[in-house]
């Protein structure tokens, strides 16, 4: 155990100096206001970090980002359940949702911008529909793949909707709905900064594409670096939860 | 004694519905005719595919027969059939406790009676030790044995078996077909038992009935209460079994 767990850390620190040395390599090849070298992108990391100069743009990305996922999760997992659940809601919303489905979430954004303008609510409505997708049919996929043994145990023991839900189909759809969430927040972060690129005055996006215009590449990268270190740490939270709710997957096996 | 009828199953058919347009439906029990009363347990044997579990689908109402009449004569709750699935159906993130709990959910019942129900069919399983282990953690008699506490809490009127015990090794099998027998008897709860082996279905209930070409025909009945193992190793066991094989092939 303690074996695999330093080969894992070794590996990482090998892997981020392979990065950095290729990075640094690289950079020397190019000028460093179109390919900044670690050093000068790692001084502007700490710049932004200690003047503060940042952290309005990461919580108003957060912010966005948090709410937007939020609002797909609520809306994307009702939908799910009643959707996979009643074979009448399947039939109408499901062909609704499959044809909307493919529609990339960023080609919502010029009719986001024309219908709320550039601000929030329009980042809130790309990052619902990034996040309502996956949800949706990570659900929906998990409510139908229900045993059938599991439906008969319900009709057997004539359990009501509510307690068939509680008991038996919500319990079994959760590590659907973890890995749901696991793709919705990844598109939710990526689109949270497309939307802002297009469409906001606050952000992280908006904090990389004002520092294009005045060729400030270091702060670019040292924004794509938050950006990148902040996506995990929400993928960490997820495997979290879904550790503390999936915890009966990981049991041993009896004789 | 003779008990009152409890199950009544008059000119039952069941047909699998066409899958395509134009094709003829495949016919899988034809003009079944069962009586059962209170108490008694019967198995039904048969080949895969003979149209066994298709049967207990029927008395549990997940399936509708074709043609023909299932008439429950009496439920004392609200369950009048509880079923012991062949995959067993035990929720792998509830522990035995709640497994069997889940059984009363429907009931009106307040949380100490229920506890009370939990805990009495747990002890009389012998498996009240395991209470608070996942399906998981348990071995496949155990399992078995939880989900058969299960049925009992949901005290029904008829208990339904479809192959439960054929995972497990004759040991554990047997010292579970009396056990569960014992308990059934003293409870005066019916049962259907559908198996293909007739050593299962000789020890484990008062009639055999062999199912073939989709037709139910009883094929050995007896009367002795105690199936003790001078019963299972005496002669006329041995003659009875070879009239169930017989039958079902």
């Amino acid at each position: 155990m303690v074996e695999k767990h330093l080969l894992k850390w070794m590996g990482a620190v090998f892997a981020a100096i392979l990065f950095i040395s290729i990075w640094a390599t690289f950079a020397m090849l190019f000028n460093s206001f179109i390919f900044p070298g670690p050093l000068e992108v790692f001084e502007s990391l700490i710049t932004l970090i200690f003047t503060g100069e940042i952290f309005p743009h990461i919580l108003a990305t957060l912010n966005r980002a948090i709410i937007g996922f939020l609002l797909g999760l609520i809306l994307g997992s009702t939908l799910g359940y009643l959707t996979g659940m009643n074979k009448y809601i399947d039939a109408v919303l499901k062909p609704i949702i499959e044809l909307l489905r493919p529609i990339p979430p960023i080609a919502w954004i010029p009719l986001a911008i024309l219908w709320f303008g550039i601000g929030d609510a329009s980042a809130f409505f790309i990052i619902f529909l990034a996040s309502f997708f996956p949800v949706f049919t990570s659900v929906y996929f998990g409510v139908t793949s229900l045993p059938i043994v599991c439906e008969r145990v319900s009709k057997n023991y004539s359990l009501t909707f509510s307690q068939k839900f509680v008991h038996i189909v919500f319990p079994f759809s959760v590590p659907y709905l973890i890995n749901g969430c696991k793709t919705a927040i990844g598109w939710a972060w990526m689109c949270v900064i497309a939307a802002e690129i297009i469409a906001s005055s606050q952000g992280l996006g908006y904090f990389i594409e004002i520092n294009r215009f005045s060729l400030n590449t270091s702060s670019v990268i040292s924004a794509m670096l938050i950006i990148g270190v902040i996506g995990l740490i929400l993928q960490k939270v997820i495997q979290v939860i879904e550790t503390k709710l999936t915890s009966w997957r990981s049991v041993s096996h009896g004789e | 004694m003779v008990n009152e009828l409890c199950l009544n199953l008059s000119g039952v058919s069941f047909s699998y519905p066409c899958a395509q347009k134009g094709e003829t439906k495949r016919s899988l029990l034809s003009n079944i005719n069962l009586k059962v009363s209170c108490g008694e347990i019967i198995s039904v044997c048969g080949k895969n595919g003979s149209g066994k579990s298709t049967l207990l689908n029927l008395v549990a109402g997940f399936s509708v027969p074709t043609s023909g009449k299932i008439v429950h004569l009496e439920s004392r709750g609200d369950i009048f059939a509880a079923m012991v699935f062949q995959e067993l159906g035990l929720l792998e993130w509830k522990n035995a406790y709640e497994n069997v709990a889940l059984g009363l959910l429907s009931k009106k019942v307040t949380d100490k009676e229920k506890e009370e129900i939990v805990l009495k069919n747990l002890v009389l399983l012998g498996v009240l030790d395991d209470k608070d282990k996942l399906p998981k953690e348990l071995s496949g008699g155990l399992k078995q044995r939880v989900a058969i506490a299960r049925a009992l809490a949901a005290n029904p009127k008829v208990l339904l078996l479809d192959e439960p015990f054929s995972a497990l090794d004759w040991n554990v099998k047997e010292k579970l077909i009396k056990d569960l027998r014992k308990i059934l008897k003293s409870r005066n709860i019916s049962a259907i038992f559908v198996t293909h082996n007739p050593d299962d279905a000789l020890l484990f209930s008062d009639k055999v009935f062999a199912l073939t070409n989709g037709e139910l025909v009883m094929v050995s009945s007896n009367t002795i209460n105690d199936k003790t193992s001078a019963f299972v190793e005496s002669e006329a066991f041995a003659k009875e079994r070879l009239k169930v094989m017989r039958s079902i092939i």
